[in-house]
């Protein structure tokens, strides 16, 4: 079972902070964000416009990132000052 | 205590310094960074803060900071400690500690550090304000 997290913003906007999702085999990330919008249909607006992070096993993502059967996913906004977000300290 | 760690309640500075004392008699220099709450941002009036952070990750990546740190200057000993949960106005939010034999070393160490912890360390600022509550990251 993938345990995805969602944080700050985002948890907000889709009202939970975590689901969970069954996946056989070993998938590109890719792969497996196109199952959790199928779950979750709100996923795709924040991924499109909300500059989203994905993290897996506590890693950001990359177009080479798998995701394992009992990987753990996060989802999040980028970092206020970092990932192009504001500066939290100036 | 590890060096680097997230808490909900205030740090002391002076413990903090002492703590990375200790570990060397070689250490000639300190440079710290105190991140505090300030009440104005962006034309609003802020009346406190709230840091929401990835447990797991943020501790990860602090103490993936810390090594980076120590590999790439030539410094002694690193702390960095972050507050999470809310925090009200001219309270502290941040402490970096970075101390070497030279003062050179550390100063570049220390700016290093926070600028790093503001790319990579999954932490969330929400500002509350009269108006609403507002995540940073959702006013580029």
């Amino acid at each position: 079972m993938v345990q995805v997290k969602f944080f700050a913003g985002f948890k907000e906007k889709l009202g939970r902070g975590k689901i969970e999702i069954d996946i056989e085999h070993e998938v590109p990330l890719a792969g497996f964000i196109q199952k959790l919008k199928n779950e979750i249909p709100e996923i795709e607006e924040l991924i499109e416009k909300g500059n989203a992070i994905i993290a897996v096993d506590q890693e950001v993502g990359s177009d080479d990132t798998t995701v394992k059967s009992n990987s753990e996913v996060a989802i999040f906004p980028p970092v206020s000052g970092g990932y192009g977000g504001q500066d939290k300290y100036d | 205590m590890t060096e680097v760690r997230i808490q909900s309640g205030d740090f002391s500075i002076e413990e903090e310094i002492k703590k990375v004392k200790s570990k060397s008699k070689r250490i000639g220099g300190i440079v710290t960074f105190l991140g505090t709450a300030r009440d104005f941002s962006r034309g609003k009036e802020i009346r406190k803060l709230v840091f929401e952070h990835y447990p797991g990750m943020t501790q990860k990546k602090l103490e993936e900071l810390r090594e980076n740190a120590l590999n790439r200057f030539d410094i002694i000993e690193v702390s960095i400690i972050h507050r999470r949960g809310e925090i009200d106005i001219g309270e502290n939010i941040v402490l970096i500690i970075a101390a070497a034999e030279h003062r050179a070393d550390a100063f570049k160490a220390c700016i290093w550090l926070i600028d790093e912890l503001k790319k990579v360390v999954p932490i969330w600022k929400k500002e509350i304000t009269e108006d609403g509550d507002v995540w940073v990251e959702e006013n580029p």
